[in-house]
C-alpha cells in the first residue's frame, strides 16, 4: 500500500492471513508447534511474531516444549504463575499483565546497560531446561531488578506500549520488585515441593516478611495510591500492598495454601500492617477467580494438579483461620459447586470415550502395547476422579465408575470367553475403574483362568 | 501392597481347630515402626491394606499344593509363582514380556550354571586322580564328554546309576543358579543385588549428608526426617550385603568339595537347598528397595523414594541369627524401621501411581 505522505509503509499483513496462520497454527502438532517456538525465540527482535504465539499459549503450556532462557525468559520466572493476558488483568496488584512485561524488561535492561549484555552471553545457549544456569543467573538477576524496579520512574512509552494506565505501573513494578527480590528463595520452595518436600511454614513467613520489609523501605515505597476506578488497595502502605503479586505466586506454586495464609496473617500482625490481608485477600480472590478453568484444562494430569491445589485452598479458607471470611463463603461454596459440576461432566465425557475405545480396543484381539496406553488414561481417569470428590459429586462418581466396569465387562459374559490374555487386560481395566474384587470376580467367571 | 512383609505357610499345628481360607500368613514389620512384627492370616490382610487383583492371584497359586504337597515358601519360590502369574498379564503387558525375557534368560544361565558345576566335579575327580584338571579355556565338548566320564565313575562310587547323577547336578544347577558359581558368579542374582546394596548404602549416605548441608533450616522436620530414614536404610543395607556375603561364601564353599556335597544330597536333597535359599531370605525384600531408589529422580523424587523405602525394610528371619551365629535380638536391634513420616502431602490418586510404580519395578525384577 503507498504512504499517504509519499514515504513507503512497512508491509502490512493481512488480517485474513493472520486469522489463516492461526487456523493453519491450531492444527499443527507438537513437533511443529515445537519448531515455529524455537523459530520465534531465535529472532533478535520477536516483535509481530511474537503475536504468533498468542493463540498457542495453551498448546504451549500442555507441551512445555524446551526453549531457549532469554534474559526477558530468565527475568519473568519465577512470576509465570501470575502473568496474565491483558484482558484477564485487573487492578489487585496480583496479576502481572501481560502487554506490560516488554515494557519493564526494556527498562531493566536500559538500567543495568552492560551487565544485560553479560547475562545475555551467558545465556547464550541456555534453555529452560537449564534449572542450574537459571538458579545462578537468576539469583544475580533478580536481586538487580528488583532494585531497579523499585526505584525506577513510570518509563515514558508506558501507556502507549503497554495499554495500561498510568497509575497502574507503580502498582505493576512494585509488586513484582518485591516477588523478584525473593525469588530465589521461590525457586528454591518449588525445587523442594518438586523434590517431594514440603516447605516448612516459618521459611514461607520469613519469605514474606523479608519482602514486606524491602519494600516498605523503597523510595516513595509507602503511601501507593490504587488507579482511579481500581478494586485494589487505596491508600494503603507500599510494603504490604506490594506483596499481593508474591503471595499469588506463592499460592500458585506451592502446595498447603493454608501455610501460606497464616504466615502472611502473622508476617500482617508483627508490621501491625493490615494491608497484608487486605494483599493476600486480593490474591486469594485471584486464584479464586481462575479455579474454574482448571477442570477444563486438556491435559487431566495438569488439571488433576491444578484442582488437587484449588481444592486445598477452599478447603483452607473453608476451616476457621485467617483467610475465612464469611464475606467469602458464598464465593468459595459457588466456585466448589462450579468446579464439581464442571469435574462431573469432564469425568462422564472422558470415560464415556474411554470406554468405547477399551471396547474397540479388546474386540480386535490381542491389545499388545495400546493396552498399557489404555490403563495409564484409566489411571489418570481415577487419579482425576479422586481429587475431583473433593469438590462434591462422590455418589456419581461410584455409579459412573461402576457403570463404566459393568459395560466393560458386558461383551465378554454375554459372548464366547475372551482369550486368556483379553480376559487378563479386561480384569485389569474393570480392577482400575472399580476395584480389585471387581476385577478379580470377572476374571474367575471366565472359565480357564 | 504389603511394605516389607513376608508370607509363609501356616504350621498345621496352628491350624487345627481354625477355619482358614487360605493356608498363609503374612508377616509384617511394626507399621509404627516399633520393636516385633506383626503376624496374621492372609483372610485377614484387609486390617493392614486392599491387596490387588494380582496379589490375590499370587497368593491363591502360592496357596495350591504341589504335586500335591504343601511345600515350604521361599523367595526363590515366591518368585517364580510371581513370574508365572505375572507371564499370564496380570501384572500388566510390561511385567508381562519381562517376565518372558526373565524366564529365556534363567533357562540359558541354568544351563551355564550346570556346565560350570560340571567342570568344577570334572576338575577335582580328576586332580584326585592325578590326571591333568581340565581347564576352563578347554572346549565345551572336550569338557562334557570328560565330565560325563566323571559321573559314570562318581556313581560308581555312590552306588547310584548314572542318570541319578546328572539329574543330581541339574538339582544342583537350579540351587546355585541364582548363588552363583565360577567366572560368572558376579552376574547372579543374588551377588549382583548385594553389588547393588553397596551402591545403595553409598549413594544414600551421600545424600543423607548433601540434605543436612543444603537445608536451608537446621531445623526443618522434613529434612532430617527424610536424612534419619535414609540413614536407617543404609545402615540395614550394608548389614544385610555383609550378611548375605558371609551367607553366599558359604554356599560356595561347598563346592569345594562337589563328589562330599553330592553325597551330603543323596542323603539330604533339602539340605543344601536350605543353605543356598540363606542369602535369598537375607536379600529377600531388598531388589524392590533398590529399584525404587534407583528409579529416582526420575519415577519419583529422591524424598519419595526415601520415604517409600523406609517403609519397606523387610524383617529379618529370625533364623538369619542362627545362620550367622549372632546373638538372639541382633536382628530388632539392627533393623528398627525408622517411625513414619508424616503424611505426603501429594493426595492426586498416590494409590493408582504406587501400583503402576510397583507393577513397572515388577517388570525390571529378575
Amino acid at each position: 500500500m503507498p504512504a499517504r505522505h509519499g514515504a513507503p509503509m512497512p508491509p502490512r499483513t493481512p488480517a485474513g492471513s493472520i486469522r489463516d496462520l492461526h487456523r493453519t497454527m491450531a492444527l499443527a502438532d507438537d513437533a511443529r508447534i515445537a519448531e515455529i517456538v524455537t523459530l520465534v525465540d531465535s529472532l533478535p527482535e520477536r516483535g509481530a511474531a511474537d503475536a504468533l504465539l498468542v493463540p498457542l499459549r495453551g498448546r504451549l503450556l500442555q507441551i512445555r516444549p524446551t526453549r531457549r532462557t532469554s534474559f526477558t525468559r530468565l527475568l519473568f520466572t519465577p512470576a509465570n504463575a501470575v502473568v496474565v493476558a491483558a484482558a484477564q488483568w485487573r487492578r489487585t496488584g496480583v496479576t502481572l499483565p501481560r502487554t506490560g512485561l516488554c515494557c519493564l524488561v526494556k527498562q531493566v535492561r536500559a538500567q543495568l546497560g552492560p551487565v544485560a549484555a553479560e547475562f545475555d552471553a551467558r545465556l547464550a545457549d541456555a534453555t529452560t531446561e537449564d534449572r542450574v544456569i537459571i538458579l545462578r543467573e537468576g539469583q544475580l538477576l533478580w536481586c538487580l531488578a528488583a532494585d531497579v524496579l523499585r526505584s525506577a520512574g513510570m518509563p515514558d512509552d508506558w501507556v502507549r506500549e503497554t495499554g495500561l494506565a498510568a497509575a497502574d505501573y507503580t502498582s505493576v513494578a512494585r509488586g513484582l520488585a518485591a516477588l523478584l527480590h525473593v525469588a530465589s528463595r521461590i525457586e528454591a520452595f518449588a525445587d523442594r515441593v518438586g523434590a517431594g518436600c514440603g516447605v516448612p511454614r516459618a521459611q514461607i513467613q520469613a519469605c514474606l516478611a523479608e519482602a514486606v520489609a524491602w519494600s516498605s523501605d523503597a523510595p516513595g515505597g509507602r503511601g501507593i495510591k490504587d488507579a482511579p476506578g481500581g478494586t485494589g488497595i487505596k491508600d494503603a502502605p507500599g510494603g504490604a500492598a506490594a506483596i499481593g503479586m508474591l503471595v499469588g505466586v506463592l499460592l500458585a506454586r506451592l502446595p498447603r495454601p493454608e501455610d501460606i495464609l497464616i504466615a502472611a496473617d502473622d508476617v500482617g500482625h508483627a508490621a501491625g500492617d493490615p494491608s497484608v490481608r487486605q494483599a493476600c485477600d486480593l490474591a486469594i480472590d485471584g486464584v479464586l477467580a481462575g479455579g474454574l478453568a482448571h477442570a477444563q484444562d486438556n491435559d487431566i494430569g495438569a488439571a488433576t494438579r491444578e484442582l488437587a491445589h484449588l481444592a486445598g485452598l477452599l478447603d483452607a479458607l473453608e476451616k476457621p483461620g485467617p483467610a475465612c471470611r464469611p464475606a467469602r463463603k458464598s464465593a468459595v461454596m459457588a466456585l466448589r459447586r462450579e468446579t464439581d459440576a464442571a469435574c462431573r461432566q469432564r469425568f462422564e465425557t472422558d470415560m464415556a470415550h474411554c470406554i468405547a475405545a477399551a471396547l474397540d480396543l479388546f474386540d480386535g484381539g490381542t491389545p499388545g502395547g495400546e493396552a498399557m496406553l489404555l490403563e495409564a488414561t484409566m489411571r489418570d481417569l481415577r487419579k482425576f476422579e479422586a481429587v475431583a470428590r473433593r469438590f462434591g459429586g462422590g455418589p456419581g462418581y461410584d455409579r459412573g465408575l461402576s457403570d463404566a466396569a459393568t459395560a466393560l465387562a458386558r461383551p465378554f459374559l454375554s459372548a464366547a470367553a475372551p482369550s486368556g490374555a483379553i480376559a487378563c487386560n479386561v480384569a485389569r481395566s474393570i480392577e482400575i475403574l472399580a476395584g480389585p474384587e471387581a476385577g478379580l470376580a470377572f476374571l474367575t467367571s471366565q472359565p480357564g483362568l | 501392597m504389603l511394605q516389607g512383609g513376608r508370607l509363609r505357610r501356616i504350621p498345621p499345628a496352628a491350624r487345627l481347630g481354625r477355619l482358614q481360607d487360605s493356608p498363609l500368613e503374612a508377616i509384617v514389620p511394626n507399621p509404627s515402626g516399633g520393636r516385633g512384627v506383626y503376624v496374621l492370616p492372609w483372610t485377614d490382610i484387609g486390617a493392614l491394606c486392599r491387596p490387588t487383583m494380582h496379589d490375590t492371584m499370587l497368593v491363591r497359586r502360592l496357596s495350591t499344593p504341589i504335586e500335591g504337597i504343601e511345600r515350604d515358601l521361599t523367595p526363590g519360590r515366591v518368585r517364580d509363582a510371581a513370574r508365572a502369574i505375572a507371564l499370564q498379564g496380570l501384572a500388566g503387558q510390561q511385567a508381562a514380556s519381562a517376565a518372558e525375557a526373565s524366564i529365556k534368560r534363567r533357562d540359558e544361565g541354568l544351563l551355564a550354571t550346570r556346565f560350570t558345576l560340571l567342570m568344577v566335579v570334572t576338575e577335582q575327580m580328576e586332580a584326585r586322580r592325578l590326571m591333568e584338571p581340565a581347564r576352563l579355556e578347554q572346549e565345551p565338548l572336550e569338557i562334557e564328554q570328560r565330565g560325563g566320564l566323571v559321573l559314570v565313575r562318581l556313581a560308581r562310587e555312590l552306588g547310584q546309576p548314572p542318570q541319578r547323577m546328572s539329574g543330581l547336578l541339574d538339582q544342583l544347577a537350579l540351587q546355585f543358579l541364582d548363588v552363583g558359581c565360577g567366572l560368572g558368579m558376579a552376574n547372579a542374582s543374588l551377588p549382583s543385588l548385594v553389588s547393588n546394596l553397596g551402591v545403595l548404602r553409598n549413594e544414600l549416605s551421600v545424600w543423607a549428608q548433601s540434605e543436612q548441608a543444603s537445608g536451608t533450616d537446621d531445623n526443618d522436620p522434613v529434612v532430617r526426617a527424610a536424612s534419619r530414614t535414609a540413614v536407617a536404610v543404609a545402615g540395614a543395607a550394608e548389614i544385610t550385603a555383609q550378611m548375605a556375603r558371609v551367607a553366599l561364601d558359604a554356599a560356595r564353599a561347598r563346592l569345594g568339595d562337589m563328589p562330599g556335597l553330592l553325597r551330603a544330597i543323596l542323603a539330604d536333597t533339602s539340605e543344601i537347598a536350605r543353605c543356598c535359599d540363606q542369602a535369598s531370605w537375607l536379600l529377600d525384600g531388598w531388589e524392590q528397595i533398590w529399584l525404587t531408589w534407583h528409579a529416582s529422580p526420575g519415577a519419583l523424587s529422591h524424598h519419595d523414594a526415601v520415604r517409600a523405602i523406609g517403609r519397606q525394610i523387610p524383617a529379618l528371619p529370625d533364623e538369619a541369627e542362627g545362620w550367622l551365629g549372632l546373638p538372639a535380638g541382633t536382628a530388632e536391634q539392627l533393623f528398627r524401621r525408622p517411625p513414619p513420616e508424616r503424611a505426603a502431602f501429594r493426595d492426586t490418586g498416590s494409590h493408582f501411581e504406587t501400583i503402576a510404580r510397583n507393577e513397572h519395578f515388577r517388570a525390571l525384577a529378575d
